[in-house]
């Protein structure tokens, strides 16, 4: 037991040791927590010294209690001179702008401040994104985040400065059409009128509101172009849009190119393909002149050189007019190709949609090849396969041209062995049309394979063309017509053993019943007993060849020079049996003169043959519909005419009400479209039957009043005035879809504003031709009592029938 | 909703009006620039053809948009007048159409506009 001396209280003796067992152990413990939190803090310091980003603890005022590494080197200083520094001023901040958001901060929140750009002590440009948040602590105090984007920007810099500098607009608008960003360019466009803000205003209402639709619909980029007025001065731009994602959610970005000079440049670019067309149709025109005037004498060459040959019994000089008749045949021939070439060329050559009896149109062609090719002593066979339709819908004008240009090469090159046409069908196709070969293959020479190629283009031929003679057109021609046709034509071809030419078309069969079954009548020369014709010629020497031709035949013959002339001769005497009318003639032409005859009730029943050299499809037509009972077309031979003879009378003898067998219009002439095409006149009035009924029959009212008031100005040479009534013809037929009017219209209104009054004339006419079909094919569909048979009936039933079908 | 439809074929007058009011329009047609004059108050939109017998399209379009400036205009033209777009639209049209024109885009033209004027 301790002894304690006795002045001392043992009580605080134990208070005394405990306390300082107490305090000693404090010491240690204080020790201890010390070095626990210099550790803890530099664990605090080391994490805030290796963050890439600038961190800081500042009063509100910004003055900095505790700073780390990253902002000292972002700021080019050291950790020790940054504490109780103000950190905007040294970032450069108008801190005090943003003191009051700052202050306002509640913890956990933060402000984030404009892009902050700061030189280096290098001199380069950092910069630095600065956020500052409510620390939420006793002292008020601040933490402000600093993070280097120098990298980022840069880029985004670079970006803006290309954006901005790209010579095309640049826009990006919010789906309402706000425009949020529009590049440099762009508001230069604008520089002299107000930059608009919207995408409406830029574009107008409508086109905004059909492009809001289209993107919203497609997602595609859309495509437009726009006129902006600029100093007065219309601008063309092309203007192009998206939908593209942005921000969370979608946005409209888009260019706008100044496109002025590439618009200029189309124009002009227009302008000389249209001068070319117009060049072009100029050379059709000239062409078919040209060939009226070479056929005029060519026929009276003929004419003499047959004439010659009754009267000649001297072989030698026999000879020279076979030369002579053969080289005026030639001629001729080469004429007719080349007129066929210019018209495929200016695209006024059209292929005729007729039934046809396929099977007929080989067999008489058969006929014809099959003496030519024995007279040569070659064989010559035609074999239809399998699969060819005998009825279908086609040319058969132009499919007879085909083969007789392709077995008339073979005639001409082949010597020995023979010439075999096979037909076949290759299937039907999904629409119901088939497809047919003919394959038209020879012995003969062959071409050589450098020539092959170039085969079908006009005026190219081998050597042995070239000795054989041929216009060189022939393929071409034949190239052209079967791609007309929807088809296509090959060639293959061994030097030695022969060729064969393979042309593939695409026919629609039809039913039988469909073919028209024209009547046949005898072409006995015999049948033609002698008589009486009245010639209407201006040219001397074309009615000598005439008379001489019917003298042979010792027929009676009284001349006349013009139309008034013959209308003269025939107020005293109409006993005549034919009349011979040529169409271009001075006084008065063919045409009208026979529009004479054909009303006079004296002379309506004499049968009127046109002689003509116009060889363009509407010329013709408008010889039939002016009354004339046939045409011949120049050179006439004995053969034409004998033929046109027996013909007119064999539709004497016919009984009433049988149909005439006049030489039939050619097929590009027939046009096989109607007046009005009312299926898409139905269209047009949405279904509306009735209304379309009218219309059709306004039409016709209206065209009465339209043809008289363009008369009278042509009368009155008004040209303005024949414009204007063509304008007002053209915007109602192209409405109503009468295409043949507008046509007619077209042409004589381009005929007044070229001031061209030689070509006035037989536009006015083409426009009276117009309006008179259109007039029959009315009254046509009117008088039908069978709905169903009638073309274009413009009755009720008959418009529900065409709608239908033309679904 | 009334629309003015001044178009010297009738014709085409007939085909147009039909149509308008087969879609619940009501229909001002008149012929000539004078006719056309007579209505301008009345026409929410105006639908002109520019060639006219005693006048142009631009005429009534110039009166129209001094006397009722809400009105919407459209004109017809045909290629190879004189006149361009930005002589129209100087007149005061909305709507610059070349003729040949499919009466359907009138119509969707017209259907167009009048939505947007009624809401």
């Amino acid at each position: 037991m301790l002894l304690l001396p006795e002045c001392i209280d043992p009580g605080l003796f134990y208070f005394v040791g405990a306390a300082a067992a107490f305090l000693f152990l404090a010491l240690i413990r204080c020790g201890y927590l010390k070095n626990i939190i210099r550790r803890s803090r530099d664990h605090y310091k080391n994490l805030l010294d290796a963050s890439p980003f600038g961190v800081a603890l500042t009063t509100s005022a910004g003055t900095i209690h505790v700073a780390n590494k990253s902002l000292a080197d972002f700021l080019g200083t050291k950790v020790t001179e940054l504490k109780g520094r103000d950190l905007s001023e040294l970032l450069g901040i108008d801190y005090w702008r943003y003191y009051s958001s700052v202050e306002a901060l509640r913890p956990g929140n933060f402000v984030v401040l404009p892009i902050v750009e700061s030189k280096q002590p290098d001199g380069a440009i950092q910069y630095l994104t600065v956020r500052i948040f409510a620390s939420g602590s006793e002292e008020n105090l601040f933490f402000w985040h600093v993070v280097d984007e120098t990298d980022k920007i840069r880029l985004e810099l670079e970006y803006m400065e290309l954006l901005e500098n790209v010579p095309v607009g640049i826009f990006r608008s919010n789906m309402e059409g706000d425009l949020t960003y529009k590049n440099h360019k762009f508001q230069q466009f604008f520089e002299n009128t107000t930059v608009p803000a919207t995408l409406n205003a830029l574009l107008g209402e409508n086109l905004w509101t059909l492009i809001r639709k289209e993107i919203i619909k497609k997602g595609a980029t859309f495509s437009t172009g726009l006129i902006i007025e600029s100093e007065g001065n219309p601008k063309h731009f092309m203007f192009s849009v998206k939908c593209c994602e942005y921000d969370g959610g979608l946005c409209l970005a888009g260019t706008l190119e100044d496109v002025t000079s590439l618009a200029e440049l189309n124009r002009r670019l227009k302008s000389a393909v249209d001068k070319a067309k117009e060049a072009s149709k100029a050379k059709s025109a000239f062409l078919a002149k040209m060939s009226h005037e070479l056929r005029t004498p060519l026929n009276v060459i003929h004419g003499v050189a047959e004439l010659l040959r009754n009267r000649v019994t001297d072989d030698g000089a026999l000879d020279l007019i076979n030369d002579l008749q053969y080289s005026s045949e030639h001629l001729t021939a080469l004429i007719g190709d080349i007129l066929d070439l210019a018209k495929i060329e200016s695209g006024g050559l059209e292929i005729n949609k007729e039934p046809l009896d396929f099977q007929e149109l080989i067999n008489s062609l058969e006929k014809v090849l099959g003496v030519q090719a024995r007279l040569k002593g070659l064989s010559f066979s035609v074999k239809i396969r399998d699969g060819v339709p005998r009825y279908f819908i086609g040319d058969p004008v132009r499919i007879k041209q085909i083969i007789y240009n392709l077995v008339g090469n073979s005639l001409k090159f082949v010597e020995e062995g023979g010439i075999l046409i096979g037909i076949e069908g290759r299937g039907q196709r999904e629409d119901g049309k088939v497809e047919i070969e003919m394959a038209i293959s020879d012995t003969g020479p062959g071409i050589p394979s450098d020539v092959l190629p170039n085969i079908f283009n006009p005026f190219v031929q081998d050597k042995q063309g070239k000795i054989k003679g041929g216009t060189g057109l022939g393929l071409a021609i034949t190239k052209e017509l079967a791609e007309m046709m929807g088809g296509s034509i090959s060639v293959e071809s061994t030097v030695g053993l022969g060729t064969v030419f393979r042309v593939r078309l695409v026919v629609e069969p039809c039913q039988e019943d469909m073919v028209d079954k024209v009547s046949k009548v005898g072409h006995a020369l015999d049948d033609v007993r002698p008589g009486r014709a009245l010639i209407v010629d201006d040219v001397a020497m074309n009615r000598k060849v005439l008379r001489l031709l019917l003298e042979t035949r010792k027929w009676g013959v009284v001349e006349a020079e013009n139309g008034q002339q013959a209308l003269d001769i025939l107020e005293q005497d109409q006993a005549f049996d034919v009349v011979l009318m040529d169409v271009s003639m001075p006084v008065m032409d063919g045409v009208t003169a026979t529009k004479r005859i054909k009303e006079n009730k004296k002379t309506g029943h004499l049968p009127v043959i046109g002689i003509t050299a116009h060889a363009l499809a509407d010329d013709k037509r408008r010889f039939l519909e002016a009354g004339m009972d046939s045409y011949i077309s120049k050179p006439v031979n004995s053969d034409k005419l004998w033929e046109q003879f027996s013909v007119l009378s064999g539709m004497e003898n016919h009984a009433e009400g049988e149909e005439p067998a006049a030489e039939k219009p050619e097929p590009d002439m027939d046009d096989s479209s109607e007046p009005v095409d009312m299926v898409a006149l139905l269209d047009t009035c949405q279904g509306m039957n009735e209304l379309a009924k009218e219309l059709v029959e306004d039409l016709v009212k209206e065209s009465g009043g339209w043809l008289d008031a363009a008369a009278r100005a042509v009368d009155a040479k008004n040209l303005k005035e024949i414009r204007r009534v063509c304008h007002l013809v053209k915007g109602t037929a192209s409405t109503v879809h009468a295409g043949e009017l507008f046509l007619a219209a077209e042409e004589l209104g381009r005929a007044a504003r070229n001031g061209d009054m030689e070509m006035i004339g037989p536009r006015l006419s083409s426009l009276q031709d117009a309006v008179q079909r259109l007039k029959n094919w009315y009254e046509e569909g009117i008088n039908n009592s069978e709905p169903s048979c009638a073309p274009g009936l413009p009755s009720q039933t008959s418009f529900g029938n065409r709608a239908r079908s033309g679904q | 909703m009334k629309i003015l439809l001044l178009e010297d074929s009738v014709i085409v007058a007939k085909l147009l009006a039909s149509l308008l009011k087969s879609r619940g329009y009501e229909v001002i047609e008149a012929v000539s620039v004078a006719q056309a004059m007579d209505h301008l108050v009345e026409a929410d939109i105006a639908i002109l053809d520019y060639q006219l017998p005693d006048g142009n399209g631009l005429d009534v379009a110039r009166e129209l948009r001094r006397r009722k400036p809400s009105a919407y205009l459209i004109l017809l033209t045909a290629r190879g007048h004189s006149i361009t777009e930005r002589e129209a639209r100087r007149a005061g049209i909305d709507q610059y159409l070349e003729k040949p024109v499919e009466p359907e885009t009138i119509l969707g033209i017209v259907e167009v506009h009048s939505k947007q004027a009624a809401a």
